[in-house]
């Protein structure tokens, strides 16, 4: 279980805005993901967890976008590497995603079992008859009711956790090796979106597939990830065990994070807002943390120097260099309250 | 409040559907009542309401003392800065080509509070500065701003108009989790300055209890549950409450993980077509037959404490019984 099926190595994803700046988006973004693991990916609006996720797959529109470097080794190989055929037969055979919005994946004037089918049918050698029995199947495993009508219908006739469900089935359908979820339950009712979230966790236990979940809910992760990674302006400022995260936070931007996020089960006083807003990627210098503007205890050396993720415990990583201040002042905190 | 469900060229109606129906409840002056529920539970429509907005179906909402339908149209506009709301998505309510001075101050020309420009700008100015957006910015346009400014800016043109009551209406959904700790802490503050009271409506049930007193749990167009903010997570009566609390996890995995998990079956069913009996039946754990066949009345459980549920009295939740 410690083999690890997804290294990320410096990759670096920019755009090119309306106006000819350039938006670093992913901005030297490293990690590996071990094979079977449950990892969180956090980040607020662009963070760039969705453009990193796009730019493992490299379905990075280009133009505006370009992915400048850095290397995605998954199972063995270098995915930058790849031709665009050999990708294209990885895509939804060994990795598959599925989106926030499912109805604007699901193709309207198809049914839901035709969609199944191609998808199957597009990987693996299999008669029609066949690939339309597994998707009945599929559909049984993702505890859609009444499966054998249901394959039959169109994605309006399936409420909005019902179409995530059925997207959940095609990106399983090839039993992938990695399924990448992006903000998969942010559209849908907090209970659908247990009910989603339970049925991604089952079937990974199920399959040994590994996930990657993309959300900006740390509750979501608290209960399912076994690790986490935080992103903030183009790259991971903490990575580490969920547990170890949540209770021994190292980064300025994830203690507040935490902090900002009011409880259900206890009173949380004052919310702890993080002062401004996230950095705009074309400005933000090279040379520079860049959660320095918003942070309580940047110095000069925050703004020339951009700080390296370096070991804290075990696997805890984090990038600052301000670590034990930030501990201090958290504690302090933790004791007034 | 009803709405006729039309179909055809000639548009006929062809059902009702009951977005809210049958909901008592009352508010003190300065007090905070957050509603929660899913997409489909009426929460919006209730807010509505309460604004005057919608010509409800039956039944009889009390403004400081007086009924809003017997109130005259004309007294009615008087009275309209007074009731007020916030929505989600304040971009889609703000004109692209007016500076945001003239966005903040359009409602005193309106209700004809305020005539001379110097004097609006001034306005402009304080209301801005209340919201934390530098004055200086007032003749800039909305899409020079974030989601959270535009959101900031949307309070100041409320609290221009000087209400004593607004419906807050999924303001913070829309927000990154570090900004809507911002816009929590700045209505929180503007509640206890301005001594407001708000109807704070949103599906994140532990934002809503953050800043409520009381909060309201409703399900397919009913309240299911009505009870003090603190007492609703210690205290659940109803099972969708129950499940609603067990839905939404808790940022710490030490005690989230050793919590008692309800998934709920299916999703709400639609409101045109409402189960018989109990509006939940159809996703209760704890359905019996009573459920299916007689609706639930509201009944208070202890002070301040209300649910609907045919297995809850005064000693609590017990399921199976009469079943």
């Amino acid at each position: 279980m410690e083999e690890n099926i997804l290294e990320v190595k410096n990759l670096r994803t920019h755009f090119i805005g309306k106006n000819g700046k350039q938006v670093r988006a992913v901005d030297g973004l490293s990690y590996s993901v071990k094979r079977g693991e449950f990892t969180a990916i956090i980040g607020e609006s662009g963070s760039g967890k969705t453009v990193g996720a796009l730019s493992l797959l490299r379905l990075i529109p280009y133009p505006p976008g370009l992915i400048l470097g850095g290397e995605v080794m998954f199972d063995g190989r270098d995915l930058m590497q790849l031709s665009d055929a050999e990708m294209e037969k990885l895509r939804g055979l060994e990795i598959s995603m599925i989106f926030q919005e499912p109805a604007a994946a699901l193709n309207p004037v198809l049914t839901i079992g035709e969609q199944i089918t191609e998808a199957i049918t597009t990987h693996i050698k299999m008669g029609k008859q066949e690939a339309w029995e597994k998707a009945i199947a599929l559909l049984r495993m993702v505890d859609i009711p009444n499966p054998e009508e249901r394959v039959k219908q169109y994605p309006f006739e399936f409420s909005g956790g019902m179409q995530q469900r059925a997207m959940i089935a095609m990106a399983m359908s090839c039993e992938p090796k990695l399924l990448i979820c992006d903000e998969p339950t942010t559209a849908l009712d907090v209970t659908v979106q247990a009910q989603v979230l339970e049925q991604i966790d089952h079937l990974r236990k199920q399959t040994g597939t590994t996930v990657i979940l993309i959300t900006h809910n740390l509750g979501v992760v608290a209960r399912h990830a076994d690790s986490v990674k935080i992103m903030y302006g183009g790259k991971i400022v903490e990575e580490g065990p969920t547990e170890a995260i949540f209770a021994d936070p190292h980064h300025p931007y994830t203690v507040g994070l935490i902090r900002a996020v009011p409880r259900l089960d206890r009173e949380s006083g004052k919310l702890f807002a993080i002062e401004g807003e996230p950095p705009d990627m074309s400005s933000v210098p090279v040379n520079s943390c860049a959660f320095a503007a918003r942070c309580p205890y940047a110095d000069e050396r925050c703004t020339s120097e951009r700080p390296a993720l370096t070991a804290v415990e075990g696997k805890h990583r984090c990038a600052c260099f301000h670590m034990e201040r930030v501990i201090e002042t958290r504690e302090e905190a933790a004791a007034d309250a | 409040m009803h709405f006729p469900v039309t179909a055809g060229l000639l548009k006929r109606t062809v059902g009702h559907v009951k977005a809210v129906d049958g909901v008592s409840f009352t508010i003190k002056r300065g007090q905070i009542l957050g509603v929660v529920g899913e997409s489909g539970s009426g929460k919006s429509t209730l807010g509505n309401c309460v604004l005057g907005l919608l010509d409800y179906t039956d039944g009889e909402i009390y403004y400081e003392g007086q009924e809003l339908k017997s109130i005259p149209k004309k007294a009615m506009k008087r009275l309209r800065n007074r009731l007020q709301a916030i929505s989600q998505d304040p971009f889609s309510s703000m004109d692209p080509r007016m500076d945001i001075a003239a966005i903040v101050t359009e409602g005193l020309s309106i209700h004809d509070m305020v005539k001379g420009k110097k004097e609006k700008e001034e306005i402009a100015a304080r209301m801005l500065e209340m919201v934390g957006i530098n004055p200086a910015f007032m003749h800039r346009f909305p899409h020079e701003f974030s989601g959270g400014q535009r959101q900031r800016i949307s309070i100041a043109r409320t609290l221009a108009l000087q209400p004593n009551f607004i419906v807050c209406d999924e303001i913070v959904s829309a927000l990154d989790v570090s900004i809507q700790a911002q816009i929590v802490n700045l209505m929180e503050k503007l509640q206890q300055e301005l001594n407001l009271t708000y109807i704070f409506i949103g599906h994140d049930l532990s934002v809503v209890r953050h800043i409520s007193d009381g909060i309201a749990v409703m399900y397919l167009g009913k309240i299911v549950e009505l009870s003090p903010a603190k007492e609703l997570y210690q205290n659940p009566l109803h099972p969708y409450t129950k499940s609603l609390i067990s839905a939404a996890p808790i940022p710490d995995p030490a005690v989230d993980k050793k919590r008692e998990r309800i998934l709920l079956q299916g999703e709400i069913p639609s409101p045109m077509h409402p189960p018989e009996g109990c509006r939940f039946c159809t996703r209760c754990p704890y359905a019996a037959a009573v459920c299916h066949e007689a609706e639930p009345e509201f009944t208070e459980v202890s002070p301040g404490h209300f649910t609907a549920c045919h297995f809850v009295d005064k000693t609590g939740f017990h399921p199976g019984k009469g079943a």
